[in-house]
């Protein structure tokens, strides 16, 4: 239990980092830990599902999606960033929590009441039971890698209307 | 029949592979070798067609994918509308260049819709969703200009919230069965009774309905179609919003839950209001592509209207305006993108005559305003004929005056759209314009010619293509 709200602490501490820094570099990093930290909350609920591709997808693919974009458009300007956004980061946490507890309460009493999971490894998770995602991820990967190719691409000199 | 299965899931994911090596064979390579794979997986889903009344399963990777009758449909969809948009390219994208990327993520997108309609359980057909509307969101963008990136940006930030409620909607339909299988779904959701269900619907609704773009959750579709090159909005009005919204929503409501006739009563209200509100708001416009896109929001609503009815020649009707609005519709704006090629314009008022000039674009837009008109022979009169003979059949006579009447709207402004820009006295400014290139020309003939033959052999159609799908919902497969 100890370990499980240093663990939840650590996520709040990372979403908030994620949420004020003015470095899209370091806001990146800070949602890579904070997609680590769930993905292991999760395992540690048993939803070995969703730990895996929160690890694979969110903590994996996601962030280097963001820092491959970062790093090829590190030279634009940055310096019209607004502050507004950081204002708003607290009153915001407070009511995604508020809204987040009444959802849950009243999913605890709607909800019928789960059974102990069974251990299963990752890679029964991830090769055995969920392949179809796993194409999903690679197909996911090609649109990503292509449609950064293909925004960041030089623009064609003219068009043709003769 | 599992290898035509398999070909058609994975040529175009093969094909996205290999276009960066590809494009290094030459200038031209990308343009043979997606026309080639399009060529493919077209012949190999009309191989299907023939055995459409069964269901087959086969495995990929391990992962099971199965093809029933309502599938198969919209894979044929799929095919057709988007080969000829790869040949439509191949002239077209010219000028926005980077054509191995464009092919590549236009097959992600065919692989993205296969995946749709060929899965067994929600969260996949929620993954495939994903890649789908990811090549999308690029490919709107895909002229690098201010309105195509904002245009990408509605679209991108209003499917986000669409596939947020689909999330939560699979989370608390997870959460309850302790299943995602469509078979297993539709045996636990049988009993009923659980006020998640409800809730699980209603997010469902919402999600699928702003893919499909129904009213009122239309607001992304009216930017993002004209803003994309001419055949990315005819994959967008053509395949992408039925597939992602219509395929997903039927599947879900009629195939999945115990569809009650409340959920039916609120596809005939979202139905007729798309079809008004679309008509309406298509009349108003100036811009050819946004009137088109306006048309198109008015076209699904005649498709939910169909399903709404929940009667044989209502469901027939829908899934027979599926098919008849992926031709007419792709035709059409790849005939706008013809004419926004040579012009540079999209604004009507500065058209006129352009017959005169471009004479195929001209005489295969008449056949796709004739056709989404409902005028016989072409194909649109058959499937709104049967939603009218639907809902007299269901005795609700307010739809069935409602449906015809926008049909006689929609020929309205079509018309004044075709007499604006194609008929009349030649704007002096176009007097030495060409015909569009070769390859946008073929594919708008093939197009026009299948709104007719369509139209003609309605018969066949309707009985080796729309009666299986109908059965799949109806007959409760």
């Amino acid at each position: 239990m100890a370990l499980l709200i240093v663990l939840l602490g650590l996520l709040v501490l990372f979403a908030v980092l994620l949420g004020v820094s003015r470095d899209l570099l370091y806001a990146a990093a800070a949602l890579a830990a904070a997609s680590v930290i769930l993905s292991i909350v999760l395992f540690s609920f048993g939803a070995n599902v969703a730990a895996a591709f929160e690890l694979s997808v969110c903590a994996g693919l996601i962030t280097v999606l963001f820092v491959s974009t970062v790093s090829l458009t590190k030279d634009s300007d940055q310096k019209t960033e607004a502050k507004l956004p950081a204002l708003f980061l607290l009153p915001m946490l407070v009511l995604f929590a508020g809204i987040s507890g009444f959802f849950v309460r009243w999913l605890a009493g709607v909800l019928p009441t789960a059974g102990q999971a069974r251990a299963v490894t990752f890679q029964e998770v991830f090769w055995g039971q969920r392949m179809t995602d796993v194409l999903g991820q690679i197909s996911l990967v090609l649109v990503g890698v292509f449609g950064l190719l293909a925004i960041l691409r030089a623009k064609s000199a003219g068009r043709h209307h003769d | 029949m599992e290898a035509y299965l398999g070909s058609v899931l994975l040529l175009p994911l093969l094909g996205a592979l290999l276009m960066p090596w590809v494009s290094k064979l030459g200038r031209r390579a990308p343009d043979v070798f997606a026309g080639a794979v399009g060529l493919g997986v077209l012949v190999n889903c009309l191989a299907l067609v023939p055995g459409a009344g069964t269901t087959t399963s086969f495995q990929v990777f391990g992962t099971n994918f199965a093809v029933d009758g309502l599938s198969l449909l919209f894979l044929v969809v799929i095919s057709v509308v988007g080969f000829f948009c790869a040949i439509y390219s191949i002239d077209y994208i010219e000028h926005y260049g980077g054509r191995a990327k464009f092919y590549a993520l236009l097959m992600l997108l065919i692989f993205g819709l296969n995946g749709v309609v060929l899965v067994r359980d929600l969260f996949s057909l929620y993954l495939f969703l994903e890649v789908a509307s990811i090549s999308s969101y690029v490919l709107v963008a895909y002229n690098l200009e201010f309105d195509g990136i904002e245009s990408a940006l509605k679209y991108l930030l209003l499917s986000v919230v669409a596939t947020g409620m689909i999330l939560i909607a699979l989370s608390l339909i997870f959460a309850s069965t302790g299943t995602l299988a469509f078979a297993e779904l539709k045996t636990a959701l049988a009993g009923g009774g659980n006020p998640l269900f409800l809730l699980a619907a209603a997010l469902f609704m919402a999600g699928f309905g702003l893919k499909a773009a129904v009213v009122p959750f239309h607001a992304w579709l009216p930017d993002a179609h004209p803003s994309a090159p001419a055949p990315i909005s005819a994959m967008l009005s053509g395949v992408v919003i039925k597939v992602a919204g219509v395929y997903s929503l039927t599947r879900i409501f009629l195939g999945i839950y115990p569809s009650p006739p409340q959920v039916l009563k609120v596809f005939l209200v979202l139905g007729v209001a798309s079809m008004a509100a679309g008509a309406i708001l298509a009349y108003l416009q100036t811009d050819m592509k946004r009137m088109l896109a306006y048309s198109s929001i008015s076209q699904i609503g005649y498709i939910m209207i169909g399903l709404g009815l929940g009667n044989w020649l209502g469901v027939v009707g829908a899934l027979f305006h599926v098919v008849n609005h992926a031709l007419f519709k792709s035709l059409l704006f790849l005939n706008s993108g013809a004419v926004q090629f040579r012009t540079g314009t999209r604004d009507i008022r500065e058209m006129g005559g352009l017959e005169n000039r471009m004479k195929i674009t001209s005489v295969t837009s008449t056949f796709g305003t004739l056709s989404i008109a409902g005028i016989p022979p072409f194909n649109g009169f058959w499937s709104k004929l049967f939603i009218v003979l639907g809902a007299l059949a269901a005795k609700n006579y307010v739809v069935a005056v409602l449906t015809v009447s926008f049909s006689v709207f929609t020929l309205g402004y079509f018309l004044l759209l075709q007499r604006r820009v194609f008929f009349g006295k030649l704007n002096e400014r176009w007097r030495d314009l060409k015909e569009a290139p070769a390859a946008m020309s073929f594919a708008v003939i093939c197009l026009a010619a299948q709104c007719l033959l369509v139209g003609v052999f309605f018969s066949q159609v309707v009985h080796g293509l729309i009666e299986p799908a109908a059965r799949v919902l109806l007959g409760g497969n």
